[in-house]
């Protein structure tokens, strides 16, 4: 899916020619050192940055360069490393705005689509409530998301993106800033998305939650791929281990 | 009480005004964060075009109407020709505060330059006189009053219940959260400046309309009571800028009726200020801390 992947900063090579797939259905973790160049990969398939060279294919249709709202419309769906959510909406309203396609985007749309705008909407506010005691905020629906703590802030920022019903979803460090009490609770909630089939990419720099979750794994340092596998195979990889350590 | 209850018409009025121009001014800040101080130059020559078309013999309404699409297109056109290419190259707040000063200034002094330093009036009849009690409003004013009305629920209604509304609200908090959730922010932005435009051009005509004679600096001189009305009720909020009009617009002229109309904006900004004390964030407030020009 990822092919040749670059980017550079100011004549520093964040990312230098990455290679790797994503398998349909699968929970893929990207892993490495700080600085490997693992959030410049994501933002790349985000869309958030764009890539110096390379090709970003999804489902065989090439998406690398295109800005990032047409990137999420196409249902590449991302959370971000510092948990965000916007603070003055409600935890509900911030579950609702995670919905492409936006049929209602127009004020002309608004007014002449009403009825199956109306629908559509309370569809999507009966599924954020789905969603929302899925995750066990039900309660939490009408608060300010700028009241939650940090580990609520990533459930809604997970409940958001899964109201997209994305076909890529990209997970920065999901558990970054989440108290040790919810961490669990935002681990299952990753396992059942993998059951459920849907295709995810992980970062996460604690390697046994990967080893956990994981399958395959993408090890990536100073930018370039070191190896694709499982993480068993990982683990014994002489040269991973050396840019852990080097890292 | 007579003189009570018309100075309470005029500042009625004047609130009517103010409501849409501070909603204006206000909209485009909570999208984008840019303080814009050209907003009053937009007014002007928006006022202008509809005087030129007025002049040429067109009723003072359709002319209004046109007025809005130039605002609408003149707002764009300044940020999308001159504030973008500042933004892009990462200009802070404060910066852009100072660019749109110098854009304000550059627009009322070219106008200046064409069409000189002198006063104009439209053509238009105030209308008939309605009397309620001692409360006497020409079919001008309360046309004004009903457009006011209709634009700031319109916008109201618009913010609060369109997913583009929602959109908005969100973009300025965090832009690149909005592009992940499938915003276009580019052309968000954009319309925020164009509906911005189009609400300056409608306060424009309506302010000229009101005060009967102006010049090529009225619109900036009245964009001080304007930033007031929109400060009193939360910078950023569209309904707090309705009720910090409506008390700028009634302050002011009742005082006006019974102090001296001179210092109509030393009372309201001894509103504004009295307000800010007690609660220092506006009436309805949405201003955070930290906050980067959205882009």
């Amino acid at each position: 899916m990822v092919e040749d992947l670059a980017k550079s900063f100011g004549g520093v090579h964040a990312v230098d020619g990455v290679s790797f797939a994503i398998p349909r259905g699968s929970l893929t973790g990207m892993i490495g050192p700080n600085g490997a160049g693992k959030s410049t990969v994501l933002g790349m398939i985000a869309g958030a940055i764009r890539p110096d060279r390379g090709s970003i294919a999804l489902e065989g249709q090439e998406i690398a360069g295109l800005p990032s709202h047409r990137t999420a419309r196409r249902g590449v769906v991302r959370t971000f490393q510092a948990a965000s959510v916007f603070p003055r909406m409600t935890v509900l309203e911030n579950l609702l705005l995670g919905v492409p396609p936006w049929h209602g985007e127009g004020i002309a749309a608004a007014l002449l689509g009403r009825r199956r705008w109306r629908r559509e909407e309370r569809e999507q506010v009966l599924r954020a409530r789905e969603l929302l005691a899925r995750l066990g905020i039900s309660s939490m629906a009408d608060t300010f998301a700028a009241q939650l703590s940090g580990g609520q802030k990533r459930l809604v920022e997970i409940g958001r993106a899964m109201m997209a019903r994305p076909r890529l979803l990209l997970l920065d460090e999901p558990m970054a800033g989440v108290s040790r009490t919810l961490a669990p609770v935002i681990e299952a909630l990753v396992a059942e998305l993998r059951e459920e089939g849907m295709t995810v990419l992980l970062i996460e720099h604690e390697l046994a939650l990967v080893e956990r979750l994981c399958s395959p794994v993408v090890v990536l340092a100073q930018g370039r791929v070191l190896m694709q596998g499982e993480m068993a195979e990982a683990r014994a990889n002489p040269e991973v281990r050396r840019a852990y350590l080097v890292g | 009480m007579a003189v009570f209850l018309s100075a309470l018409g005029f500042g009625v009025v004047t609130a009517a005004i103010l409501a849409i121009s501070a909603v204006g001014f206000t909209l485009q800040f909570s999208v984008t964060n840019v303080f814009n101080l050209s907003f009053g130059s937009v007014m002007t020559i928006s006022g202008f075009v509809a005087y030129w078309l007025n002049s040429a013999g067109l009723g003072i309404w359709p002319a209004m109407a046109v007025a809005a699409i130039a605002g609408g297109a003149l707002s764009l056109a300044i940020n999308e020709l001159l504030y973008e290419p500042f933004i892009r190259h990462g200009v802070n707040l404060f910066g852009m505060v100072i660019v749109t000063i110098s854009v304000g200034l550059i627009c009322d002094h070219a106008l200046q330059a064409i069409v000189g330093p002198s006063f104009f009036s439209y053509e238009a009849p105030a209308g008939k006189a309605f009397h309620f009690a001692d409360f006497v409003l020409t079919g001008q004013e309360l046309a004004i009053i009903g457009i006011a009305v209709a634009l700031t629920v319109l916008v109201q209604a618009a913010l609060q219940y369109t997913r583009l509304g929602k959109a908005m609200r969100g973009l300025s908090v965090n832009p690149s959260l909005a592009r992940a959730c499938g915003v276009p922010t580019r052309r968000v932005i954009a319309l925020a400046w164009f509906v911005s435009g189009v609400l300056a051009g409608i306060g424009g005509v309506a302010l000229f309309l009101d005060i009967s004679t102006f010049t090529a600096t009225t619109g900036s001189e009245f964009l001080i009571v304007i930033i007031a009305a929109a400060v009193l009720g939360g910078i950023g909020s569209p309904r707090g800028a309705v009720l910090g009009a409506l008390v700028v617009g009634i302050v002011t002229e009742v005082g006006a009726a019974y102090w001296n109309p001179e210092l109509k904006d030393v009372l309201a900004f001894s509103v504004l200020i009295v307000v800010l004390l007690v609660r220092p964030q506006g009436l309805f407030s949405q201003l955070a801390t930290e906050r980067a020009v959205a882009r």
